[in-house]
């Protein structure tokens, strides 16, 4: 299984990737850089279902369960930063 | 006077020719105001990330964007208290050849958070989505001021037809262009919400939603008691 990382999202001192696989697009992993100072929180959803995850460190990965193709079509993604 | 947007936009400008930058044939700029300023920007693959700056003073500073394959949707902010003018807006790329470009200033009046540098004051939370299907939904927390503060959201997608704002929002500009189809839309609305929306044939989308603050002491309605209207009098 080779994995590709895509951006998906950005900002100052921010960014986020997924990692999928290359040939299903499956989303395994969310990957985060923060230097901004801001807590960030990623949401992915998909049809009935979605999985909240805190990016509280200047960066980091964490895995995401089966079932989220990042595919422009079935997936989708929230990035929330507070900033005050 | 409560926290307000210029509707329509004071600019709302699209082009799909090939170019690596952009510069506005409107113009806009004043002091106190907050600029909120949606660039799209398209490529083949890997699309710039751009930088804007303005002819007449102001910096803009990225807030967000939010990128696929072959486009990408940046929100940028830009407040100063003096020494701003009215100029034009340019998006660049850094001699990177885009396939399109939009670009669309939104303008609130001057109840919004002054302090910060460049509008940092008056930017409160945002939420950078990507999904498909029909409807755009930016998803914001408890506002710090439920009240006076306002939702303001920026959304983009891959086809280019009519974009409709959330019930009870003021749609700001909807505009877009072929080759490649894209499509820009800027909405807001006083007052809390988590959920903020967007409609459209069903497509790839992303959006930008932000809590704006009110300056202190901005009022969304107030009530003023006028002794010449009602007079106090012993009961």
């Amino acid at each position: 299984m080779a994995l590709e990382a895509v951006r998906v999202a950005g900002g100052p001192g921010w960014s986020i990737d997924v990692s999928r696989d290359t040939l299903t697009r499956e989303v395994k992993r969310l990957v985060w850089q923060n230097s901004s100072g801001f807590p960030i929180s990623l949401t992915i959803r998909r049809a009935n279902a979605s999985r909240t995850f805190n990016a509280g460190t200047t960066s980091g990965q964490v895995n995401v369960p089966a079932g989220y193709v990042w595919d422009e079509i079935a997936a989708g993604l929230s990035v929330h930063l507070t900033y005050q | 006077m409560a926290l307000a947007f210029t509707a329509p936009s004071p600019i709302a400008e699209v082009s799909d020719v090939d170019a690596s930058s952009y510069t506005t044939t409107g113009t806009a700029g004043a002091n106190n105001k907050l600029y909120l300023i949606t660039v799209e920007n398209s490529h083949a693959t890997a699309p710039a990330l751009p930088t804007l700056t303005h002819s007449g003073g102001l910096t803009c500073v990225e807030i967000a964007n939010s990128v696929a394959s072959n486009r990408r949707v940046t929100l940028f902010r830009a407040l100063k208290t003096t020494g701003v003018s009215a100029g034009t807006f340019t998006a660049d790329a850094a001699g990177a050849t885009q396939t399109s470009w939009s670009v669309v200033v939104d303008e609130s009046n001057t109840e919004v958070d002054t302090t910060g540098t460049d509008g940092a004051g008056a930017i409160v939370q945002s939420d950078t989505s990507a999904g498909s299907g029909t409807t755009a939904t930016g998803n914001l927390a408890a506002f710090a001021d439920a009240v006076n503060n306002a939702a303001f959201m920026a959304t983009m997608n891959n086809l280019n037809s009519p974009i409709t704002e959330e019930a009870g929002y003021t749609e700001l500009a909807d505009l877009g262009h072929a080759n490649p189809t894209r499509r820009v839309e800027t909405e807001y609305k006083l007052g809390e919400d988590t959920s903020v929306t967007s409609t459209f044939s069903s497509a790839a989308w992303h959006c930008i939603a932000v809590e704006v603050k009110a300056a202190a002491g901005a009022a969304a309605a107030s009530l003023l008691w006028n002794p010449s209207v009602f007079p106090l009098r012993n009961l």
